[in-house]
């Protein structure tokens, strides 16, 4: 009996040295854990990064506000815009109806002729639309069919158009399941896989920008880079004696800026295909009189 | 004697969480609870629902403590693993794909959520014209964009992106005609202001560019964390001081380089054979 007990109690001591091992190891996982998640780092997006130049080398800043399937008219005007006498109660700024004299909205310029269009359509409208712009967006559009009653000038009832779409060949991912993105862009399931089917991620520029990129002569700029699925970068410049970098990242200060000079980035990928950035600064002219 | 040990043991703890939770930070050992939630949770109850919530837990700009965006792929992997078809599921995963700078793989995606979805998920025309954008697409990208824009005519930031991309195709003139409507119900908008006075720039009208860089300025100083964060709902929330302080050094920069031409224009022009 006497023997018994002590077993038990034997175990019960056991059991509790147990217990308390497990919360140790718990507690110890939790704290590893928590100084993993503490320790990462910010993730720096390709967007954020990026501000973008216009031709004249003045940075753009997109946003991205309606992006998230969540979006409930953040960055649309304030709901009191759908009862304009509230609006106009609290001096709220309200978009107009952007509507043109054909009934079209977003149209350019429109007149209309007392005749008939060239193809036999009557009352349609000559449209002046900016360079190489259709009223559907599309710009120097493939193949596209006109419907009966359009103008030859695409004017109201504009033709569709079909564009043949070109891609590069594309394997990757969606969940464990390998996809192929062929030359006309569509899209095909090859295998689903429990590994990462071997998908070779295609190499990117996530940061490039050369900042400014007017200068007057004998300024600096900076050139920052970063880059994604790469063996390896470099950055040149032509400006003699020419800044040359290399890295998978970086940021640097050129050197004095004497004259036009294009600055580009040349990386090789994981996969071996090359990617290019290229940007050029430019000397602000001085005038001296004569 | 039982309530005693217990108590003790009870108080030993907590003092155990508060001193984790004093080297570790509490948001440390949030994380780390929910990951040992959702991972306990998912595996018992493996459905696309539970997976594509646990993913748009992890890729919201307003929840700091949670934002992990490999771990949302990770989740929207899963929930594409079991249904395909899920809503939203590709669009998520373009969006990351967009983030991470890996273009042909979001644009892939992306096409895959507008075959599903079509028109009843407009955003994603927005999300292709944003990827398309920064593909250098700039016709591809203006036509999403249009498209976008007659489900949300007014929205501020697909009105600043479509300029943009107006800019980089060359059409400057419609670019600023587009930001200076879109200033009319946004007067303040520190985007909006930037990208016009870019636009004025390039149509030569350097006084008109002056002045609203200068208003760029002002509005981009007053830009709270939260305006920023709305503006990129997909980003992580920790690196908004970064992305405020770049675009503050956009809005100077730009300011320097409109003076500069400013002042080359007015010699110029003062200057006569």
């Amino acid at each position: 009996m006497r023997q018994h007990l002590h077993k038990l109690k034997t175990r019960a001591q056991l059991f509790r040295i147990h217990k308390e091992w497990v919360f140790a190891a718990v507690l110890v996982a939790v704290a590893i854990l928590a100084t993993l998640l503490n320790s990462r780092q910010p993730f720096a997006s390709s967007e954020v990064q990026f501000t973008d130049s216009s031709a004249s080398g003045l940075a753009i800043v997109p946003a991205s506000c309606p992006s998230s399937p969540h979006y409930a008219g953040e960055c649309d005007p304030s709901p009191v815009c759908n009862v304009p006498a509230v609006a106009a109660l609290f001096g709220v700024n309200c978009p107009e109806p952007a509507i043109c004299a054909n009934g079209a909205s977003n149209y350019p310029t429109c007149t209309f002729p007392p005749s008939t269009c060239a193809n036999g359509a009557s009352n349609y409208p000559t449209c002046t639309f900016p360079p190489s712009t259709c009223a559907n967006g599309a710009s120097n559009y493939p193949t596209c069919t006109f419907p009966p009653s359009t103008c030859a000038n695409g004017a109201s009832n504009y033709p569709t158009c079909t564009f043949a779409p070109t891609c590069t060949l594309l394997r990757y991912c969606v969940g464990t399941s390998l996809w192929l993105r062929n030359s006309v862009c569509s899209t095909s399931l090859i295998e689903a896989c429990s590994n990462d089917c071997g998908c070779v991620l295609s190499p990117s520029v996530i940061v490039w920008q050369v900042r400014p990129t007017l200068v007057q002569s004998g300024e600096r700029v900076n050139v920052n880079w970063d880059t994604k699925n790469v063996k390896s970068c470099t950055v040149s410049s032509t400006n003699p004696p020419g800044d040359i970098w290399s890295g998978k990242s970086g940021s640097q200060i050129s050197g004095s800026i004497k004259g036009s000079t294009i600055y580009t980035l040349r990386c090789t990928g994981l996969d071996n295909s090359p990617v290019t950035r290229s940007t050029t600064v430019n000397i602000i002219p001085i005038f001296q009189e004569q | 004697m039982i309530f005693t040990t217990r108590t003790s043991k009870a108080s030993l703890l907590l003092l155990v969480v508060l001193i984790l939770a004093g080297i570790f930070g509490w948001g440390g050992l949030w994380k780390s609870y929910t990951l040992l939630e959702e991972s306990v949770m998912y595996n018992l109850d493996p459905t696309a629902v539970r997976a594509f919530t646990y993913g748009e837990r992890h890729f919201s700009a307003r929840n700091a403590s949670a934002y992990d965006i490999e771990r949302a792929a990770y989740f929207f992997g899963k929930a594409a693993d079991i249904d395909p078809t899920y809503p939203y599921l590709y669009h998520e995963l373009a969006r990351i794909a967009f983030l991470k700078g890996e273009f042909e793989t979001a644009m892939a995606l992306i096409d895959m959520q507008i075959a599903q979805m079509g028109d009843k998920a407009p955003n994603s025309y927005y999300i292709r014209a944003l990827i398309e954008g920064y593909k250098g697409e700039y016709a591809a990208s203006a036509k999403d964009y249009e498209y976008f824009l007659k489900f949300y005519p007014t929205n501020w930031a697909a009105v600043n992106d479509y300029a943009w991309v107006l800019l980089k195709a060359g059409r400057a003139r419609e670019a600023a005609e587009t930001t200076a409507r879109a200033l009319e119900w946004f007067p303040d908008n520190p985007w909006l202001l930037n990208t016009n006075a870019t636009a004025l720039f390039e149509t030569r009208e350097y006084a008109k560019a002056l002045q609203a860089a200068q208003k760029a300025s002002i509005a981009v100083s007053k830009l709270s964390e939260a305006a920023w964060l709305q503006a990129y709902p997909g980003n992580d929330p920790r690196i908004a001081n970064k992305g405020i302080t770049a675009f503050k050094k956009a809005v100077e920069d730009n300011i320097h380089s409109i003076t500069l031409a400013l002042a080359s224009s007015t010699v110029q022009s003062s200057v006569k054979p």
